[in-house]
Order: structure tokens, then C-alpha cells, then sequence
């Protein structure tokens, strides 16, 4: 496959699904003007390094790695910038009003106090409904690796919702299985 | 019933709603690393292009310093196929989204032709053309601001509707009939594919198109073609797939060029020693000479290349001259050799030669500063500058000059259709006449009384037997080529040559010029895009 019609798949692929990438980043950065700036960088990225792209099937799994990835990031800058923000928070004056903004902070939250890579795993898996192996192609990662971070992530999110849904136990024990039998008949 | 956590969550996630920007902010990313891949693109091209110009320019040194009489006659240069495939002079996207960015380049634009025939004297180069592509804004406030104006006003004022009620193309013949209601006159259908539903429209005033726009079905593009020259010839357009890509694109042929003239005059150049304070001057001058030339009728063009003399030590002058306003940093190295070629071809004067090596050096920091002026990107600019130690060359090694009678001068325009954006880039024909010139060199036999033409050194066609009265009191002095054009549309263009050998007589010192019934004719072709040299028979 020539470069250009790469660069050229590259471009329909990203034109094609931007919607889906747009919902990723917003999932991780909640905002709407900061989900397009996180969108727009991936598309720059990628199409600035389509040259290390091996190969048009590894395009959909490379992009999306690009797109968490700018999305992680912006989180990360965005957590710097908070911290130093309420070290000045006596300045503000309280301006920061942010639980304000997500009404369903208790169940958003559950996921969202995970730590970010069973969050990706959680959000590829079931939102996204992304195969296993499909996960470790995006996160770089070998099967194994996302398969303990779900079965971890389904473990944290069991014992809080434990409570409120006993069955939810049974359905991450029947996801992990039927992701283990994926990942079997892959193998 | 227990609710599903993941099923409400995912719904949730499902629900995250799509702004309207996202397809727009997509689409102009998209575009901004085109624009971007396409000047990374012809930078590179230009950058291998100037490197194996420097290495061919080392193979001409050592020619030109082994013999003297090669120097002397050489009409010269490199060119192997690749260099002579694409330079594109300058290119830019014209996004339909955002059809406002189109006015913002318009100035760019002009400001590339008005450098054009200052710049480009040794038209290999067209280097600061092309980094013209980013020119600063100063000499865009040159440019007549009412033309700009009225252009603008007749932008904002069109329509697809109003294009097509103008259907009849224009002819000078209209500018009689309309001579009442020159309203009529002001927006004239220049040409026309009807199959396709390509049309392309001029903005008029005065006897002048200072603007076209092009019509494609319902969409349109403004482009600021300045048209219309002496011989009101209009413009071609085809269709061809020119780049491969199983597309088709439009190929407009403008002939809009004013003619040029690469002599080097005698008056223009300055004795060695006086080199360094002459190579301002010694530029301007034959910019000037370039301009008188071409607004010159053809025959009078004649006499000035009977004024150009092979000087030797004035030709040195000029090596020097021309080498430090075109050399850069990056081929120091190369600069050196080039001052001590002009030493050498002139046979004497070591001075010479210091000063060439002297000024280059300061030329590569002029033009480097010149450049970080002329383009945002210096990277873009250096390895453009490569090439002119080519020009440098070509200058100084034929005396005699290539000169361009009263003929149209052209460009040739890609348009490339996209869904999301038009691309539209322009081949100089400039550059494939002077590499073509630059092929050809020529060596008098005075025993034989014979010229032998040598193609990429290689001999070429037999020797043609020269005879005249008065022959053995004139000296041999250059051969003039004048190259002219003929476009063939759809696949590109022929160069016919005109020759003739110039010698001069010894007692009188007057020039006798010997037309040379040799038929030379170069074809060009678009392929992928660019243009390649096909046959040169």
C-alpha cells in the first residue's frame, strides 16, 4: 500500500468515525471545548506520524490509542492545573463549581474513581464494546494485562455497587468469561 | 428489577452529544496537514533537486577548467531526468469551507508574480518564488490597491447564477461592441469545457483580467490570475488525470507571461576588482536589461545579444556577482568552487577569484536573512537556495545569452478537484526551458570550421559546417538559443529552439550572427503531477 493511499484511508477513517472519537474524549475529559481540542490534536498526530503506521488494519487501533492517549493527557495537565488552583483557592474565592456541572456525579463517579487505565478498559469493553484483544491492541498492552485490569476494575466497581445490585456480580463474572472465551478462540 | 449499571452507563455514554464544529473542525485539520504535506513535499523535491545540482555543478567545473574553449562556448548545465521532474513554483489550497482565506492569499499570490521576473533570472532556481508561497507582506502593499479593490468588489458581487449568464467567450473584437456598456465587459467567459461544466471567468477592467474565477457545476474558486497579454490569447483548459491518481483534474494553460530575456549585457558587467561593490548593481542592471528586453519587440532582441560580449574578465565579474546574491549557507562549500570557476574560465586574475569566495560567503548570509523574511520556515528556504548556485552557474558559463523572443511566456495549472478542498499548484515553464538550455552545450572547431552540439555531454546530431565571409577574421564567440514555446493541451507543451552561433569580427569587433538550421525540439510532458522532459530530439 502506497503512503498516500494510506494518508488517504487515514483521512476517511478519521472523517468517517469522528463521532465515535469525539464521545471517547469527551467520556474521559467531560468537557465539550476541550473533547474537540483532544480530537483535533490526535488528528494532527496521526496524520503528522501516518509514516509509522505498519499497516491498514492496525489504523482503527492506532488511532483510538492516540485519541485515549490525548484525552489522558489533557486529564493529566488538567489535574496540575486544578492542584495549583486550590493551593490558590482562598484567591478564587470558590469559583471552582464544578460538581455543579455533572448532576449524576454518583454514578459517573464510580468509574471515574478508578484508576484511568481500568477506566479505558471499562469504557473500550462495555461503551465501546471493544474485544479484548481489540483492547490490548489500543492500550499497547498484552491480553493478559487488560484482563486482570477488568476483572480488578469489575472487583472495585462490584464492591461498591454491591449494595445496590446484587446481580452485578454475576454479570462481570458472565463479561469476563465470555471475554475469556473471546480471547481463547482468538488465540 | 435491578437496573443494569453498565446498560444505564453505556446509554449514557451513547447519548454524549456531537457538537455541529466537529465535522468543520475535523475537515480544516484535515486540510491544514495537506497544505502543510504539500510544501514539505516540494520542499524535499527541491532539496534533492539541489543537491544533484551541486554535485553536477562540481562535474561542469572540472569541465569548464580543463578546457578553454569548453568554457568559453559552453551554453550549459546539469540536468539529469529527476532534477528536471516538478518544481513546482508555487501551489496552495483553496478550501472551499472557508472561501474568506481565499482573499487572504490573493496578495501572496501577486506578490509570487511580481518577484517572478526579478528573481527568476536564471529561471532554474525560482527559488524565492517558490518560499514566495509564504511571502511577507511587504511588497504586497505595492500592488495597486484599486485593482485589488475592484477584484474584491466583483467577488463579493458574483454568483454561479450571474457566471452563467455570460456565455458568449470573449473576443477583443467585444471591446468594440461594448464599448458603450462596458458593464458587459466586466466579468468575460475566458474559457470554457462545456462537457465537464468547467468554466473559467475573468474579472475585466481596462483591457485587463486582474482576477479569474472558476467555475466547476455550482462550486467556484477566485484565483488572482493577473491576465491578458499583447496577443489577447485566451486560455486553454482540458481535463487529464495528470497526477495518477484515477482522478481527473483541470489543466488550465495561461498565456499570460511576459516575455523574458536571460542576456547578460555588456554594459551590466563590472571589471573583477570591482566586483564587490558592483554586485547590486550588476543585478538590478540586468533585471533591468531583462525588462527593456522583453518589452522589446523580437528583432530588437537580436541586437542586444550582438551586444553581449565573452569578456573573460567581465564575465568573471559576473560569477561573482550572480553567485553572491544566490548562494547560500548550505552549499558554502560549493561557493568556493564556483569563484574559483570564474577565475578559471577567465584564465587570469586571482582577485577575481578571492572575491568570489568572499562575497559568496556574505551572499549565503545575505540570502539567509533574506530568507527568514521572505518565508516563515528557514528549513523550507535553505535547501530552495541550493539550487541557484545552478543559476550562478548558468549565467556566467553562457556568455551568450538564452534569450526568449516576443513569444507568450505560460504557466500551467493544476486544479485538483477534492471533496472537501481544491488544490490547485503551477508548473513554471521557465524551468524546463532553462534546464533544457542548460543540457546543451556547443564547441567550435576551428579547424573544421564545424559546431558539434553535445547533449548531457554527449555529442548530439552531427556537426554543422559553418561558413561566411569574411570567416577567417571572426572569432568564435557563443551560440544564442532561443527557445519557443508551443502547448500542446491535455498532455503539455513542445520548446522548439531557434540557434544561431554569434562570432565576432576581429578587426571591426562586430558581431555576425549565423543562423543554424538545426530543428531542436524538447517535449514536455504532465505525468504525476509534475512535468518530466520527455525526448529532445
Amino acid at each position: 500500500m502506497s503512503k498516500k493511499a494510506l494518508y488517504d484511508s487515514l483521512v476517511k477513517h478519521v472523517v468517517e468515525n469522528q463521532n465515535q472519537f469525539y464521545r471517547a474524549a469527551y467520556y474521559y475529559v467531560k468537557n465539550r471545548e476541550a473533547a474537540l481540542d483532544v480530537v483535533q490534536n490526535a488528528i494532527c498526530k496521526a496524520l503528522e506520524n501516518y509514516e509509522k503506521l505498519q499497516s491498514e488494519e492496525a489504523m482503527a487501533s492506532w488511532f483510538y490509542r492516540i485519541v485515549i492517549n490525548e484525552s489522558l493527557m489533557y486529564l493529566r495537565k488538567e489535574k496540575k492545573y486544578i492542584a495549583w488552583d486550590e493551593s490558590d483557592n482562598d484567591l478564587l474565592e470558590g469559583s471552582y463549581e464544578e460538581p455543579a456541572y455533572e448532576p449524576k456525579i454518583e454514578v459517573v463517579s464510580k468509574i471515574s474513581e478508578l484508576p484511568t487505565d481500568m477506566q479505558v478498559v471499562i469504557q473500550l469493553h462495555f461503551f465501546e464494546e471493544k474485544t479484548l484483544k481489540e483492547i490490548a491492541e489500543i492500550t499497547d498492552t498484552n491480553l493478559n494485562t487488560v484482563k486482570s485490569r477488568l476483572y480488578a476494575a469489575c472487583k472495585k466497581l462490584g464492591k461498591e455497587l454491591e449494595k445496590e445490585d446484587e446481580e452485578l456480580l454475576t454479570r462481570y463474572g458472565k463479561s469476563l468469561k465470555k471475554a475469556e472465551r473471546e480471547s481463547r478462540n482468538e488465540v | 428489577m435491578k437496573y443494569d449499571y453498565f446498560q444505564e452507563e453505556k446509554l449514557k455514554y451513547e447519548e454524549i452529544e456531537i457538537p455541529d464544529e466537529l465535522l468543520l473542525m475535523v475537515r480544516q485539520t484535515v486540510a491544514a496537514d495537506r497544505r502543510k504535506k504539500a510544501a514539505a513535499w516540494r520542499a524535499r523535491i527541491i532539496k534533492a533537486a539541489g543537491s544533484v545540482a551541486a554535485i553536477l555543478f562540481l562535474c561542469l567545473t572540472i569541465g569548464v577548467n580543463s578546457s578553454y574553449a569548453f568554457a568559453e562556448t559552453v551554453v550549459k548545465i546539469p540536468v539529469v531526468k529527476s532534477v528536471a521532474k516538478a518544481v513546482i513554483v508555487r501551489s496552495y489550497k483553496a478550501d472551499i469551507i472557508a472561501l474568506d482565506e481565499q482573499s487572504s492569499k490573493q496578495p501572496e499570490e501577486k506578490a509570487d508574480t511580481e518577484q517572478m521576473p526579478e528573481e527568476a533570472v536564471p529561471s532554474v532556481s525560482d527559488n524565492d518564488v517558490i518560499s514566495g508561497n509564504e511571502v511577507t507582506e511587504e511588497p504586497v502593499q505595492q500592488e495597486p490597491e484599486e485593482v485589488l479593490e475592484g477584484f474584491e468588489a466583483w467577488k463579493a458581487e458574483m454568483t454561479p447564477e450571474k457566471f452563467k449568464e455570460v456565455t458568449e467567450l470573449y473576443t477583443s473584437d467585444m471591446e468594440e461592441r461594448y464599448a458603450d456598456t462596458p458593464e458587459k465587459l466586466r466579468t468575460i467567459l475566458l474559457a470554457e469545457l462545456p462537457e465537464k461544466e468547467v468554466s473559467l471567468y475573468g474579472y475585466h477592467e481596462n483591457g485587463k483580467v486582474s482576477g479569474t474565477a472558476l467555475l466547476v457545476k455550482d462550486t467556484y474558486q477566485y484565483f488572482d490570475w493577473n491576465y491578458m497579454n499583447s496577443t489577447k490569447k485566451l486560455p486553454e483548459i482540458s481535463c487529464a488525470d495528470t497526477d495518477g491518481d484515477g482522478e481527473e483534474e483541470i489543466v488550465i494553460f495561461l498565456y499570460n507571461g511576459e516575455p523574458q530575456m536571460k542576456a547578460v549585457s555588456k554594459e551590466d558587467m563590472k571589471a573583477p576588482g570591482t566586483s564587490d561593490s558592483a554586485e547590486n548593481a550588476g543585478n538590478t542592471t540586468s533585471d533591468k536589461d531583462k525588462e527593456t528586453a522583453g518589452s522589446a519587440a523580437s528583432d530588437k532582441n537580436m541586437e542586444t545579444a550582438g551586444n553581449t560580449t565573452s569578456d573573460k574578465s567581465k564575465e568573471a565579474a559576473e560569477d561573482t556577482t550572480v553567485d553572491k546574491s544566490k548562494e547560500t549557507a548550505e552549499s558554502t562549500g560549493t561557493d568556493k568552487t564556483v569563484g574559483t570557476a570564474g577565475s578559471q574560465s577567465a584564465d587570469k586574475n586571482a582577485a577575481a577569484a578571492n572575491t568570489g569566495k568572499t562575497s559568496a560567503q556574505e551572499g549565503s548570509d545575505e540570502s539567509s536573512t533574506q530568507n527568514t523574511t521572505s518565508g516563515d520556515s528557514t528549513k523550507e528556504a535553505t535547501p530552495e537556495d541550493g539550487k541557484p548556485s545552478l543559476s550562478g552557474n548558468d549565467i556566467k558559463e553562457s556568455s551568450e545569452p538564452e534569450e526568449t523572443p516576443g513569444q507568450q511566456a505560460g504557466e500551467i495549472w493544476i486544479i485538483s478537484l477534492k471533496e472537501e478542498s481544491w488544490s490547485a499548484s503551477v508548473l513554471s515553464i521557465d524551468d524546463y526551458e532553462s534546464q533544457i538550455l542548460h543540457q546543451l552545450k556547443a564547441e567550435y572547431d576551428e579547424t573544421s570550421k564545424t559546431i558539434q552540439l553535445y547533449l548531457m555531454e554527449e555529442p548530439f546530431g552531427e556537426p554543422i559546417e559553418i561558413s561566411f565571409e569574411k570567416q577567417e577574421n571572426a572569432a568564435y564567440e557563443a551560440i544564442n538559443l532561443a527557445p519557443e514555446r508551443k502547448f500542446t493541451t491535455e498532455s503539455g507543451f513542445f520548446l522548439n529552439f531557434d540557434m544561431e552561433a554569434v562570432f565576432s569580427e576581429t578587426d571591426t569587433d562586430e558581431k555576425v550572427q549565423i543562423p543554424l538550421n538545426l530543428n531542436l525540439k524538447a517535449e514536455i510532458y504532465l505525468e504525476d503531477g509534475s512535468l518530466t522532459i520527455k525526448n529532445i530530439e
